[in-house]
Parts: structure tokens; C-alpha cells; sequence
């Protein structure tokens, strides 16, 4: 097993967290699909948790440094409540495990959004397998 | 005490959900990209996706697992966003032009004094059976 590169986050790291608007101008792209959640009654737009989850996933990412060209190789998350277009969410991370094998990284990360209000609504951890550090993000822009 | 569902919704050990099928189209993996900001260039950038071993672009994994979200939400309705979970392996990638299908059934319910929970197999394989993504799912299904 090879040192880890500086640019990958160790295990233990706290991501930063990040907060950010669920768009309203985004509300037909959170249910683009074959099934929408339809607006309650006070017109507003549920958001899926898969959705968010996915949001929060990119921005805690982006935000560690994660190299660009990584892909998800195992996801698993929970969801008690409900949110809605227009919230504007906090999501927060932590690096739980970084496994080297060769020239791949697998990178375990686990994930929280909490709601306007701060309450947990989704929680959860997804593995990425990352590309080698000559792909990195920063590397190709 | 009544269960809040619709009887329609499956309730039986076994029973298969119904199933949902969709094309995957580098303009849905556009979209995607810019509504979660997942602008990896494996997924958008069709000339560095080239140079990989993939030799073209994917589907984001989480693009993928909103087929079995809308299996869900398809079979149970809004019980699926009230409270649930999953967890999937993805096996191989959907590139686009790849037709998925996502299948699922009841392997599992549990009953509790106020709500049962149930627990799902689900898995999205491509029109040549292999599997995209395999996994569960699971949702508690509250009294009303």
C-alpha cells in the first residue's frame, strides 16, 4: 500500500459543512421522471431524498477536493422527513475510511442534511472510487 | 386504527412491484449534472470520457438510483419521502442509449403497533439483464 497523496482527504477529516437553496426554478428537474411527487396543498414541492441526497453528495465533493473522473460504487442513506423547494438545507460530512489499491482509492464518506429548521432528515454514506491524482479536478481546468 | 395506505399498495412477502423502465440520454445526464452540480467530466465530457476505460460517458450513479426512488414512489406514493432507506452496490456503469429497467419485490414486512415496515429487493439491469444497481429498500408505512 502506497502513502496517501495530500490531496486525498484522510479518514477522519470533517468535510466543511455546506448549505445551500433548494431552487424553486429547479422544482420540474427534481422530478423529472417517470413519477412526481405532486405540490401539498400549500403548494409547495416535496424534493426527493435521492435528489438532495445526490446535491449534498456534489457539493461535500467539491468541497473536500475530491479528484474529478470518481464514480459511486456503493451508496446506502435513510430518510425521516420531508423536503421542499425552495428550503434551504445544510449538509455536513465526514471522511470515514480512504482504502488505496495500486492507482485506485476508495473513499468512504458519510453525509447528513439537516433542514432550515436543523433537524436531520437524511443521513447516510456513499463509497467513491477515485481516479488517479493526474485526473484530479484542479489538474484539468 | 387504519393503516394510511391504498389498498393497491403491495402488502404481500414476495410480491413483485411494479416495475419502471427508462432510457438513459446524455441530456438526462446534462440535466442531472447541472441540477446536482455533479459536473464530473466523466459524465459530461464526452472527449475526456473517451480517453477512459469506459470509452464514453456514464450516468451519475445517483441518476441511476432515481429509478428505483420512482419505483418507489410509484408503489407506496408519498410514504416513500415520509420516512425510509436503502442501500445499493453499483455494479456496472449505464452509459446513454442504455434502456434500464428497475425491478423490485416485498421481501420483508414488519409490523408494529403503529406502523409496519417493509423491505424491498430492487435492482436496475439494462435490456441485456445486467445489473446496473442491486440493493433494498425499506419504508415504514405509519397508522393513521
Amino acid at each position: 500500500m502506497r502513502l496517501l497523496d495530500r490531496s486525498i482527504p484522510r479518514p477522519g477529516q470533517i468535510i466543511p459543512e455546506v448549505s445551500f437553496t433548494l431552487d424553486n426554478e429547479n422544482r420540474e428537474g427534481y422530478c423529472e421522471g417517470s413519477v412526481c411527487i405532486s405540490a401539498t396543498a400549500a403548494n409547495k414541492t416535496p424534493v426527493s431524498p435521492t435528489v438532495a441526497a445526490g446535491i449534498c453528495i456534489a457539493k461535500l465533493s467539491r468541497q473536500a477536493n475530491l479528484p474529478a473522473g470518481s464514480i459511486h460504487t456503493h451508496a446506502s442513506f435513510e430518510h425521516c422527513g420531508r423536503l421542499f423547494a425552495g428550503e434551504t438545507v445544510y449538509c455536513s460530512g465526514r471522511i470515514s475510511s480512504v482504502i488505496t489499491r495500486g492507482s485506485f482509492t476508495l473513499l468512504t464518506m458519510i453525509f447528513k442534511i439537516s433542514n432550515t429548521q436543523r433537524q436531520p432528515v437524511v443521513h447516510g454514506r456513499i463509497s467513491l472510487l477515485l481516479k488517479p491524482k493526474e485526473f484530479s479536478r484542479n489538474e484539468n481546468q | 386504527m387504519k393503516i394510511n395506505n391504498n389498498p393497491s399498495f403491495p402488502s404481500a412477502r414476495g410480491q413483485k412491484l411494479s416495475g419502471l423502465c427508462r432510457e438513459i440520454t446524455q441530456n438526462n445526464i446534462d440535466r442531472y449534472a447541472a441540477i446536482s452540480g455533479d459536473d464530473n467530466p466523466l459524465h459530461i465530457n464526452s472527449d475526456y470520457a473517451a480517453k477512459t476505460k469506459f470509452g464514453s460517458t456514464i450516468a451519475h450513479g445517483m441518476l441511476v438510483l432515481r429509478l428505483v426512488e420512482d419505483m418507489m414512489l410509484k408503489n407506496f406514493g408519498e410514504n416513500w419521502v415520509g420516512g425510509g432507506g436503502l442501500e445499493v452496490r453499483f455494479k456496472q456503469p449505464a452509459f446513454p442509449g442504455d434502456s434500464l429497467v428497475a425491478e423490485g419485490s416485498i421481501k420483508n414486512i414488519r409490523a408494529h403497533s403503529d406502523s409496519k415496515r417493509v423491505l424491498c429487493e430492487v435492482k436496475v439491469k439494462k435490456s441485456t439483464n445486467d445489473i446496473v444497481l442491486s440493493g433494498t429498500t425499506w419504508l415504514i408505512i405509519r397508522k393513521e
